[in-house]
Parts: C-alpha cells; sequence; structure tokens
C-alpha cells in the first residue's frame, strides 16, 4: 500500500491538476442531474396558477388542488392497481423463466435469451402500437386488458436479468441438503430456493413496478377513457394548460421512483447476489 | 488434511449425483420457459411481424386497412421530404446526443469507478436515483427551466446577460438538452461497471513502468473501457432514435421525430399502413446499429445479463 503511494508521487502535480479538472465535470453532471428536479420540486409550491420565476411566495395551493382532482386521483388509483397486477404477472413467469434459463439446457436457448430483451431493445412507441395491431385484431377494445399485457411484457425483462443474476451465485447445496433430508422438489422450490431469491425477485418486480408506475409513450397507445393512468393525466395537462398541479403529479412520481434505487442498493450488496451493474 | 479433502470429494461426488438427476425435461423446460416465452413472443414479437405485414397494406378512407398489397407506403416515405427529413434528423440527433452524452457520462463513470472511499455508495446512488424517475418528470421539469419565463431566462435576465428572453424551449436544441439529461444516467452504468472492474495492478504496472498518469489512462483504462463504451454508445442510441417524450414536450413543432410521428400517424391520422412504415425504418436503423456494434460489444453486456 504505501510503496504504491511513492510510486505515483513523481507525478504529483499533472495527477492533481487532473482531479481538479474531473472534480469539476463530476460537480457539473451531478449539478445537471439533479438541478432540474430541485426546480420541479420548488416550482410545485407557486401560489399562482402560472408557472414562471421568481418564485415570491410558497403555498401548499396546488397540493390540496391535486387531492380535489378527481380525474388524477380516479387515475392515481387505476395506475396502482394496474402496476401492481403487471409487476406480479411478471414477477411469477419471469421467476420462472429465470430458473429455467440459468438451469436448464435445451434446444434454442440461445433465442431465449435474446428474446427477453426485445421488449427493453425496441422503443416504447413500436412496442405500444405493435401491441394495439395485434389486440385490435382479436377484437379487444382498448383499455385494461392492453394494458395489463402490455405492461407485463415491459417487466418482464427486469425481472429475468435480476433473478438470473441472483440465480447464477445461488448456494445450490442447501437444495441438495433439502432433496437429501427427504423433502420433494415442491417443497424444496418454495421453503428453499424461494425464500433465497426473494430479494431478486422483490428487487425485479419493483422495477416492473415503478416501470408500469411512470410509463408514457407506450401507455398512450393503450389506455382508453374508461382506463387511463398518472402519466396520461400528466402529459394532457402539459399539452393543455400548465399549472403547477402537473409539478405536484411530478413530485409524488419522483418520491415513489426514489425509493428504488434504495431497494435496489440493499439487494446488491446482500451477500450472495451479483446484481448486474449495468441494470 | 487428507480427511478433509477426502470428504470434501465425497461431497462434491454426491453434488454431482444429485444433480445428475435433475433432468431438463423437455416439461420442466417448457413450464419454466413456456410463459415468459410466449408472452414475450406472442404480445412482443408477433406484432412486429404484423407491423411488417400492415406496412404493405392499402390505406382506406376513415381508417380502414384494405388486404391489397402495396408499396405505396414505402415510396410515400421515400419520396416526402418531411417525412424522410423527420426520420434522417432523427438519426441525427440520435447520433449527436450519443456523442454527447459520452463526452459527459464518462467522466463521471471513471470516476465513480477509480473513487473508492466514504461516498462512493452515495454518488453510485445518485446516478442511479433519475434512472428510476419518470422520464415524464424529468422532461417536463426540462420544460421548467428552458420556457421564456423559466428559470435559465429569469437568471440571465437578471444578471443583465439578456435583454429578451432567449427561445430555448420548442427548440432542436431543448429536445437535445432532455435527450442527453434522460440518457446520461444508463450511459455513465455500463461504463462504470467495466472501469471498476479493471485491475489496479495494471495502473500501477503501468506507472511503476514510467507511463505519466495520462499515458497510463490513455494506454491502459480507455482500452480497457471501450466494451463499456460501445455498451453505453448502443443503450444511448437506442433510446435517442425512438425518444418520444423529449421532442413532444420540449421540441413542440420545431424539432418532431419520428416517434413523434409514428404516434400521430397511428392514433390521430389511424393511418396504420404509414405508421408501419415508419416503424420499419425505425427498428432497421436500430438493428443497423446493434448488428454494427455487435463485433465490438454483446447484447449481453449492454443489458447487464450475466449468465
Amino acid at each position: 500500500m504505501a510503496s504504491k503511494t511513492r510510486l505515483t508521487a513523481p507525478s504529483y502535480g499533472a495527477k492533481q491538476l487532473a482531479r481538479h479538472w474531473l472534480k469539476l465535470v463530476v460537480i457539473f453532471v451531478y449539478f445537471f442531474l439533479y438541478a432540474p428536479i430541485l426546480v420541479l420540486f420548488l416550482t410545485s409550491f407557486l401560489p399562482g396558477e402560472v408557472l414562471r420565476f421568481p418564485i415570491d411566495r410558497f403555498s401548499t395551493r396546488w397540493y390540496f388542488e391535486f387531492f380535489h382532482d378527481s380525474p388524477a386521483i380516479t387515475a392515481l388509483a387505476n395506475s396502482i392497481v394496474l402496476a401492481l397486477i403487471s409487476s406480479i404477472l411478471a414477477a411469477v413467469i419471469g421467476t420462472l423463466c429465470a430458473i429455467g434459463l440459468v438451469r436448464t439446457e435445451f434446444f434454442g436457448k440461445r433465442f431465449v435469451n435474446f428474446l427477453v430483451l426485445v421488449p427493453l431493445i425496441v422503443p416504447p412507441v413500436i412496442t405500444g402500437i405493435s401491441l394495439v395491431i395485434l389486440l385490435y385484431g382479436f377484437g379487444l377494445q382498448r383499455g385494461l386488458a392492453y394494458l395489463v399485457i402490455g405492461h407485463t411484457l415491459l417487466g418482464l425483462p427486469y425481472v429475468v436479468v435480476v433473478v438470473s443474476a441472483q440465480l447464477v451465485n445461488f448456494p445450490r447445496n442447501l437444495e441438495d441438503a433439502a432433496l437429501t433430508l427427504g423433502a420433494n422438489e415442491i417443497q424444496t422450490f418454495f421453503e428453499v430456493t424461494l425464500p433465497l431469491l426473494s430479494r431478486g425477485i422483490t428487487a425485479g418486480s419493483m422495477f416492473a413496478f415503478i416501470n408500469s408506475l411512470q410509463e408514457y409513450p407506450a401507455t398512450q397507445a393503450w389506455a382508453a377513457p374508461d382506463f387511463y393512468t398518472l402519466p396520461i393525466v400528466m402529459y394532457n395537462k402539459i399539452r393543455d394548460q400548465l399549472s403547477p398541479e402537473i409539478n405536484v403529479i411530478g413530485v409524488f412520481m419522483v418520491l415513489i421512483g426514489a425509493l428504488l434505487p434504495i431497494v435496489g442498493e440493499y439487494v446488491r450488496r446482500s451477500p450472495g447476489s451479483a446484481l448486474p451493474e449495468a441494470i | 488434511m487428507v480427511t478433509s479433502l477426502q470428504a470434501r470429494t465425497d461431497t462434491s461426488i454426491a453434488n454431482a449425483l444429485l444433480r445428475a438427476g435433475r433432468k431438463s425435461t423437455l416439461f420442466r423446460v417448457g413450464f419454466l420457459i413456456g410463459p415468459a416465452a410466449f408472452w414475450i413472443a406472442i404480445f412482443g414479437l408477433v406484432p412486429l411481424c404484423l407491423v411488417i405485414f400492415y406496412s404493405f397494406m392499402t390505406h382506406g378512407e376513415g381508417g380502414v386497412i384494405i388486404f391489397k398489397p402495396t408499396l405505396h407506403n414505402y415510396i410515400r416515405l421515400w419520396q416526402s421530404s418531411l417525412y424522410r427529413g423527420v426520420l434522417l434528423d432523427s438519426l441525427v440527433i440520435a447520433f449527436e446526443s450519443t456523442i454527447v452524452t459520452l463526452l459527459l457520462g464518462y467522466p463521471i463513470a471513471y470516476f465513480l469507478g477509480r473513487y473508492r472511499g466514504r461516498w462512493s455508495n452515495l454518488l453510485i446512488v445518485l446516478v442511479l436515483l433519475p434512472f428510476w424517475t419518470s422520464y415524464l418528470v424529468r422532461i417536463f421539469a426540462w420544460l421548467l427551466l428552458l420556457m421564456d419565463t423559466g428559470i435559465i431566462n429569469w437568471v440571465l435576465l437578471k444578471v443583465h446577460l439578456l435583454s429578451s428572453p432567449l427561445h430555448l424551449l420548442y427548440t432542436r436544441l431543448g429536445v437535445f438538452i432532455g435527450i442527453v439529461y434522460s440518457a446520461l444516467p444508463f450511459a455513465i452504468l455500463p461504463i462504470y461497471a467495466v472501469i471498476r472492474g479493471i485491475d489496479e495492478d495494471l495502473v500501477d504496472a503501468a506507472q511503476v513502468l514510467g507511463a505519466a498518469p495520462r499515458y497510463s489512462f490513455l494506454e491502459v483504462i480507455l482500452p480497457l473501457s471501450l466494451s463499456g463504451i460501445a455498451a453505453a454508445a448502443v443503450l444511448t442510441y437506442i433510446y435517442a432514435a425512438g425518444a418520444f417524450l423529449a421532442p413532444a414536450i420540449l421540441g413542440g413543432n420545431s424539432a418532431v421525430m419520428v416517434s413523434n410521428i409514428i404516434i400521430e400517424q397511428f392514433l390521430d391520422a389511424a393511418n396504420w399502413p404509414f405508421a408501419s412504415v415508419l416503424t420499419v425504418a425505425l427498428v432497421l436503423a436500430i438493428l443497423a446499429i446493434l448488428f454494427g456494434t455487435s463485433r465490438f460489444v454483446s447484447l449481453d453486456v449492454v443489458y447487464g445479463v450475466k449468465n
């Protein structure tokens, strides 16, 4: 350790200069990432109808307006129901798929590996319209069915990627112990495998949940006047009439989303998990 | 010593036997893989094939689709300077924003990958946080910054750098900023992951052998992080080429991108065949990039799949 420090010491001046430059860029990037969100928070407390600077007085008026805006509240409830259904569906079939991909060998495995990534690669607008073309052909009307199918589709890759990462370092000898001690395969799965995977499944389905709650580009093609989500309401308000109420909706969505990386980080640091860092 | 080795060999043989007992029967594979493969194939892949099919169909009055094969929609895209222009401009914006995103993202990924201090976990969480904040909210936040009565103009007018507000909203620059901003977190992460994995000893070796910091960066770290850069570039380009919200909210009518006209043609004009042609064009542009970069980086690396 000490020898390393000594060896790099001669180039101290140049390194220091590079460090300062690097520090400036890093500070700039963090500022760039967070300044808009800070402005969003601040302007949610504007008292007037118009979004403008400077803010001369802070008020919680628009938070009350939001809670009395019944279409927005309906949309919030719809969003939560939809996110729950689609993330649970994605969790169940995604976990099965991850186990299959990591633990079994079969013809076409490479294709399935690719297939799982399709919803991540295809731009959501395209996923949106192409699913409408399919389901409309079956005579289905836009609304809840489209949204459940679509949001499960968009959430699946997150569950598969996160759970299979956890499966790679899975302590299989614990399953062997259960089997040796007389548990059958189904008991072993529910009493050993599933509890050990629970963190990965939770994290993966949380990603799916948050994605469902916030998705707009594909959702606009799937939603209907009798079933729409919070992002739909927010986008329409941005398009029709700007007001600080949009900020209030935004603040709620930021707060919900902010819980997620905390869970993700908790899972990533837990022993025995190998959550890919790119997700 | 001998006995513990013996015991270990025995357990590993027992384990091997147990594992051999779990056969990958067709039933098992079908049960595990089936539901997800079915879901994605039927609701994700088949619809894409339908889009190709619809792109050759005829658009009738009132959004009716006449199942008569035609090349008309492709010819329309080729001949219309408006639509062709939007398509090409989307790819140009995607390319430009990829470059700028990488230039901004690399230093921070480098910093996060090399810095092992008290704050490193917090700093990583801070990069992840906006990643899981709705795109819609983050793009809208930029509207608050860019508009004529927004904070940027307010500050610039206050310090008398400007006498009248600068029009930043509903410009190409605004769209560009929105895309770079929303793509930045997922450009940082793959590069960060690669730099984090670079063996510290390699950098030390370079410096022991007399390389100045600049050279140990240029000759060791930069070449070793190329796969991360390629992954980040692919992710950013795909996101940017298909961007919908940034042009819709920050671009208005002056900076429309291909996703916007796909939605406009599909939902408003109810012209599914023409929306399909535009979709095919966008998918081809994305596939070209994926195949072009697949020499340098595999999809698994791009999307963080490790199995």
